[in-house]
């Protein structure tokens, strides 16, 4: 063989392994980039799920940033809304009815608090703690979250109507709200944690719905939420009463309804 | 994510387009060919001429290909399926590959940028998400190496997102199928180098003009005076002046709109104005009622829902914001839905620029 056919098949060889190395890498690299693909489809799927458990815009920046995701201080509107009677339906009906009875009701009042701008917190036991205003600044925190109590109103007398043509007991809700600084922020031990808030206007809002009972009422609001409303809120004034907790009797508003045609909104 | 944002729930266009308009012969003689919201916002004069002029916006001091990407992490934030596919399709033109644009939309900090880039698109998506709105910027824009006038036209591209990302949005605009197409085709595909010259020849850096003392004494600038050296500013500055001046819906109405998203964004600056503008017709009480507690006896029912569609333009979900909007024309005509959109859109931008005040 010539130099000239030796150099020529040298080259021709060495073309075809450059060749087959590249559409090896080729493939490798198509390879690569299909499994990261399903990793970023498998998160987005995982973020999706976990928003259901924590509120959308904590599971992004937990995702974005990490778990220690910015605390702080907040201006809040909290909102205690707890069920009467409940125990004593829970001592007659069979677990399964009792759990759904109680998923229909939180469903309930879920819709009625993120329609006007709130989340609900936590679930405890049969009561829930919505918070206005610690996600995202709420100038009208205060009138969303009265709105929200007349709607929370509404959706149960509808809830009761169909649990009374199911045999059942209607149910009965008291509602407490206060508004003021709270710290908000991710909390709890290495293994469960939760987006909550913390602080004395927790407190004095659970306090504010157990004077529901003693009241007779349904929604109760303290006078800071009062003074913010939107003056067609019809709202009538209580005695102060002492409670667990706070030095100074706590005065509170009932709210009856909301002064336009039509009725509350 | 790219996904999720191309498969968003998006209802069809809220108004009819319109053809044969003065608008669409604007469009065509300013841009030579039709912007994709003009057809449907030709009824408010400002409006369209809004949406034209700020397609004439060029980048200044800062890259075309920054601008670019602060396009799609302030559309993907706002979840806009229109102007989040468009401007996929406009950096893919560029040269930018789909991959890298994905790997983007994950993570702002990928090593695939240039210095300083992550810091300036971080600065954008917490302009557009404005919760809060990022006052204390400046410092670590600075320490990326920007100039104030670079940070000024960072700030002015992200507002003027917000604009576009909202009128898009609010009116339900149908997806730019026409780029998005452009990019899988075999034209495209053959004569991409073509494309990448002709888009980045179309969208080159050109020294920007700032406002003039006399433009800046005009009580609609207050909003501006952090970006006045911004390309743009004009454009809005003229976009507001032709806003307070129409009266397809009441003037007192629209200050109140304003007012209202200024204080849901913490704008002082923009609340002042909208109280200002709405004080010029509207007893003064009123005007503190309605802001403050987003209502009042003295308003009609209708003028109410304004506001409370104002307020849900700061954060909103688009199927949801649709169906808002979708409501309003029950009680007004086309043309008034449009400017109320436009009203929103244009006050959600410049309540996030005044940040550029302190931030330069």
């Amino acid at each position: 063989m010539s130099g000239a056919a030796a150099g020529a098949l040298v080259l021709v060889g060495a073309g075809g392994a450059a060749a087959v190395a590249i559409v090896k890498l080729r493939r490798r690299n198509l390879a690569q980039q299909r499994r990261l693909e399903a990793a970023m489809n498998e998160l987005e799927q995982l973020q999706l799920a976990f928003s259901r458990f924590a509120p959308e815009q904590v599971v992004e920046d937990i995702a974005r940033r990490g778990l220690s995701t910015a605390a702080g201080r907040r201006d809040v509107t909290v909102l205690f809304a707890d069920l009467q009677g409940f125990t004593a339906m829970s001592e007659t009906l069979e677990p399964e009815q009792l759990v759904q009875v109680l998923n229909g009701y939180f469903d309930r009042m879920g819709r009625a608090i993120g329609r006007h701008d709130g989340h609900v917190s936590k679930f405890i036991g049969d009561g829930l703690l919505a918070l206005f205003g610690a996600l995202e600044p709420n100038p009208w925190q205060a009138n969303d979250a009265a709105r929200a109590a007349l709607a929370m109103r509404e959706e149960l007398a509808d809830y009761n109507r169909e649990l009374e043509q199911a045999g059942l007991q209607p149910l009965a809700v008291g509602i407490g709200v206060h508004r003021g600084e709270v710290v908000a922020g991710v909390i709890g031990s290495h293994d469960l944690k939760e987006f909550t808030v913390i602080g004395s206007v927790v407190n004095v809002a659970s306090r504010i719905e157990g004077l529901t009972r003693r009241h007779g009422v349904d929604i109760l609001v303290s006078s800071t939420v009062a003074e913010a409303l939107d003056r067609r809120f019809a709202v009538r004034e209580l005695p102060a009463e002492q409670v667990k907790g706070v030095t100074e009797p706590v005065v509170t508003w009932a709210i009856d309804g909301f002064d336009e045609p039509g009725g509350s909104r | 994510m790219s996904d999720a944002i191309l498969a968003i729930e998006w209802s069809d266009a809220l108004v009819r387009a319109r053809t044969g308009t003065v608008a669409e012969a604007e469009s065509r003689r300013v841009l030579n060919r039709l912007t994709p919201a003009v057809p449907y916002v030709s009824g408010c004069d400002w409006l369209w001429r809004l949406d034209i002029d700020k397609e004439t916006v060029q980048p200044a001091s800062i890259e075309p290909d920054l601008v670019g990407l602060i396009a799609i992490v302030v559309s993907q934030d706002n979840s806009c399926r229109h102007c989040y596919g468009a401007w996929r399709s406009i950096l893919q033109i560029m040269g930018w590959p789909v991959a890298q644009i994905e790997r983007l939309e994950g993570d702002l900090a990928s090593p695939d940028l240039p210095a300083g880039w992550p810091v300036a698109l971080e600065y954008a998506r917490q302009l557009s998400r404005a919760n809060p709105r990022p006052e204390n910027a400046g410092a670590s824009l600075r320490a990326a190496g920007f100039t104030p006038e670079q940070i000024a036209e960072i700030t002015m591209w992200a507002g003027i997102m917000c604009i576009g990302n909202r009128m898009a949005t609010l009116l339900a605009l149908p997806p730019s199928t026409e780029l998005e197409s452009l990019t899988a085709s075999l034209p495209y595909r053959l004569l991409r180098p073509l494309f990448k010259w002709w888009m980045r020849r179309n969208f080159a850096r050109k020294a920007a003009q700032p406002l003039t003392t006399e433009e800046l004494a005009s009580p609609f600038a207050t909003s501006l005076r952090g970006v006045q050296t911004a390309p743009g500013a004009r454009v809005l500055l003229t976009a507001l002046e032709g806003a307070a001046r129409s009266t397809l819906l009441p003037p007192g109405v629209k200050g109140l709109m304003v007012a209202v998203i200024g204080r849901a964004l913490g704008c002082a600056t923009c609340e002042q104005a909208g109280r200002a503008a709405a004080a010029a017709t509207l007893d003064p009480d009123v005007v503190d009622e309605a802001v403050m507690r987003l209502g009042s006896r003295a308003l009609r029912p209708e003028e109410e829902l304004l506001l409370h569609f104002a307020r849900s333009s700061v954060r909103y979900k688009p199927i949801e914001a649709q169906r808002l909007t979708r409501s309003l024309l029950e009680h007004y005509d086309e043309d008034q839905v449009v400017e109320a959109i436009g009203v929103c859109a244009l006050a959600n931008g410049t309540a996030r620029l005044t940040v550029a005040a302190s931030a330069c």
